[in-house]
């Protein structure tokens, strides 16, 4: 882990502190000061009958979004899949291939696969208010021990503690309870609440979207049942026709269900009235959409209340399609704006919960966000600053080892063109490291070529006991060599 | 007090001696054997070591140890056990690989010497032995791994013995830095 300001040690030194409970066990979810019970955040329901904010019922509804709409769904699959199809890069200051190494297989193990895990916890940053969860799992319970690998960790099945050691309790499937300390487990919340009670618990992509869910939804059913007739959308009464009439005109093939003065046809209820007057038709909807609804428009506008919720352009819901260049530039414009927000956001994150919380100190993690469009904006500005330093040499102003050092300095040269950083430590970016001077082990030197074939004969079990007191003698003498009278 | 680094030296210096006999015309059977006879003989001394500090009548044990093994109280003796057989088993797969040839001289020679490093957390065990303390300096937990220089403080009180983990005047990995800062430790008597 990267050398961060101790927060446990300065949250006791803040007010905050009293906001804190200690969770001795797993049962401090149930029991104690600062249980579920006690500590339940305001119960106040929700537009269109959520549950509690705040409450796991409500996470296992948002959840369940993917399910109810399919352009939803989509939305999610694409924002997901985008995100992971990124890949990653791992540099390490040191150039140390065993660290880069050692890093990489933690990070391509998470959860099994990293594509896996990605989406797996991506979906509960989406579709839950309690966030993403990550097991830091460890070879041992102490302290500070090497981590043996990630896993997701159903955010369904965590509760929080409101303990900033003991943030977690995790139910595994097998019924049993588990308390997490803060060096196990990672939590990456959308927009956590300020307020003190909600235990870190946000508002997800579906809680922001689920109005335009639940009327997407609607409007889908309608339609559906509309067409294939399988609900009762409207009551017709028709006057001057006789029941009998009624039939006769309306027979088919298909099945009729045949009811005493009303008769059901593809999904309306008919109800023939004898009367002396002219023939005509009262409608009672029963379901309908509003006068004036445009179906078009709606569906745009819901697309970009999607595309907002969870963070993305628009043209990732809603592709241009038969509009003009105008468009095709403002859409670049929308997604070069998508960059700053959204789950640019969640991708900051990311990085710093990996680069800062898992990895060594030296070691640094990027998710990849290369592109030709990106390469030649990179290209565009290392012309420009290039530019500007051979003016300035020629000016006198820095020499060329200075402009050199400027040009590493922004990151337009590799360091390793550089012999000596004059102006080291001056500045250190959010997904940087440093690594002081006297932390960098030497470069080992290069190994020789393997040695001659050595003989073996067939190895005979240990005799342990034997070795051990053969041994002892022995051991005596360097105990006598070795003890001091300090 | 035991000088851990002049013991982890001696048995350097005897891990070297092996080593360099096995590329100079020995066998790979020849060099098992005496790697595990320094491996036992250095767990030994740093069990010995750690329990004539624990007290006077542990002095006088690991005094009559230089007689017979059975002078150890059997908590140290099983954990010696325990140990050798550990660091032997490593050394069965640290030979099969030599025999198979993957390894040049010089990484031969940079993991056998690996093994001189391992008593420090048995000195620490037989030192501690009368607490039951969740880790022990250079116990593989933490990134230093063997090159460990911390060190336990016990410190027993009227109500409760504390443990702190003490890091010493050499630079120190995060886990240390991380045990360190978990001070201090209520710990139990083993027995």
């Amino acid at each position: 882990m990267t050398d961060l300001l101790d927060i446990q040690a300065a949250r006791k030194r803040s007010v905050t502190a009293g906001d804190l409970s200690e969770a001795t066990g797993p049962h401090a979810v149930i029991v104690g000061p600062g249980n579920l019970f006690a500590g339940l955040p305001g119960g106040e329901y929700a537009q269109a009958g959520l549950p509690p904010v705040g409450s796991p019922r409500r996470d296992w509804a948002l959840s369940n979004t993917p399910y109810m709409e399919s352009m939803w769904a989509a939305a999610i699959f694409k924002a997901i899949s985008k995100q992971v199809a990124l890949g990653f890069r791992i540099e390490d200051e040191t150039d140390s291939a065993l660290r880069i190494r050692r890093a990489q297989q933690i990070i391509i193990g998470y959860d099994g696969a990293y594509t896996t895990g990605l989406q797996r916890g991506l979906q509960d940053f989406l579709l839950t208010d309690f966030g993403m969860v990550l097991e830091v799992a460890r070879v041992s319970n102490a302290r500070g021990s090497r981590i043996a690998g990630l896993f997701h960790l159903d955010a369904l099945r965590c509760m929080a503690t409101g303990d900033p050691e003991r943030p977690i309790v995790y139910q595994s499937l097998d019924g049993a309870y588990h308390l997490l300390s803060a060096e196990q487990v990672v939590r990456i919340t959308d927009m956590p609440s300020p307020r003190g009670h909600m235990r870190g618990y946000g508002m997800c992509a579906a809680s922001r979207a689920w109005p335009t869910i639940l009327k997407l939804a609607a409007v889908e059913i309608y339609f559906r049942e509309k067409i294939t007739g399988s609900r009762n959308l409207a009551i017709h009464i028709i006057n001057g026709i006789s029941d009998q009439q009624l039939r006769d005109a309306l027979s088919s093939s298909e099945e009729m269900r045949n009811a005493r003065g009303f008769v059901l046809y593809k999904g309306s209820t008919l109800i023939p009235m004898i009367r002396p007057d002219a023939p005509a038709v009262v409608t009672i909807p029963l379901a309908e959409v509003p006068d004036g609804f445009d179906v078009d428009q709606e569906r745009r506008d819901s697309y970009l209340r999607i595309a907002n919720a969870i963070g993305v352009a628009v043209q990732d819901i809603q592709p241009l399609s038969g509009q003009g260049l105008g468009t095709g530039t403002q859409s670049v414009v929308l997604a070069d704006a998508a960059e700053g927000y959204g789950l640019a956001a969640w991708r900051t994150a990311w990085e710093h919960v990996v680069t800062h919380f898992i990895l060594p100190s030296s070691t640094t993690f990027h998710l990849a966000t290369s592109n030709s469009r990106e390469e030649q904006d990179k290209a565009a500005v290392l012309s420009t600053r290039a530019g500007a330093m051979k003016t300035l040499v020629e000016a006198g102003i820095v020499t060329a080892a200075q402009a050199l050092n400027i040009l590493v300095d922004s990151g337009d040269i590799d360091k390793a063109f550089l012999p000596q950083d004059v102006t080291e430590a001056g500045v250190v970016e959010d997904d940087e490291k440093v690594t002081m001077a006297a932390e960098r082990p030497e470069p080992a030197e290069p190994l020789p070529p393997p040695a001659p074939q050595i003989t073996a004969e067939k190895a005979t079990p240990y005799e342990v006991e034997s070795i051990i007191d053969r041994e002892l003698a022995a051991a005596m003498e360097w105990v006598r060599l070795v003890v001091t009278d300090e | 007090m035991i000088d851990l680094i002049k013991l982890q030296n001696l048995a350097l210096a005897d891990i070297a001696a092996a080593t360099e006999a096995l590329f100079t015309g020995g066998n790979v059977t020849t060099w098992r054997a005496n790697m595990a006879s320094i491996i036992a003989r250095q767990h030994a001394a740093a069990t010995i070591a750690g329990v004539g500090e624990r007290s006077f009548t542990g002095r006088i044990r690991a005094w009559l140890a230089r007689f017979t093994p059975r002078a150890l109280p059997a908590a140290d003796r099983n954990r010696l056990e325990r140990t050798v057989r550990d660091q032997l088993r490593y050394l069965e797969g640290f030979a099969a690989d030599v025999v198979r040839g993957e390894m040049s001289e010089a990484q031969i020679k940079a993991r056998a010497g690996l093994y001189a490093g391992a008593a420090r957390a048995t000195y620490s065990a037989a030192r501690w032995g009368d607490y039951l303390l969740p880790f022990h300096p250079g116990d593989g937990g933490t990134p230093c791994l063997v090159n460990c220089r911390c060190t336990w403080d016990v410190q027993p009180g009227d109500e409760e013995t504390l443990a702190y983990w003490r890091l010493s005047d050499v630079e120190h990995c995060e886990g240390c830095v991380s045990r360190a800062n978990a001070n201090p430790y209520p710990v139990r008597s083993a027995t």
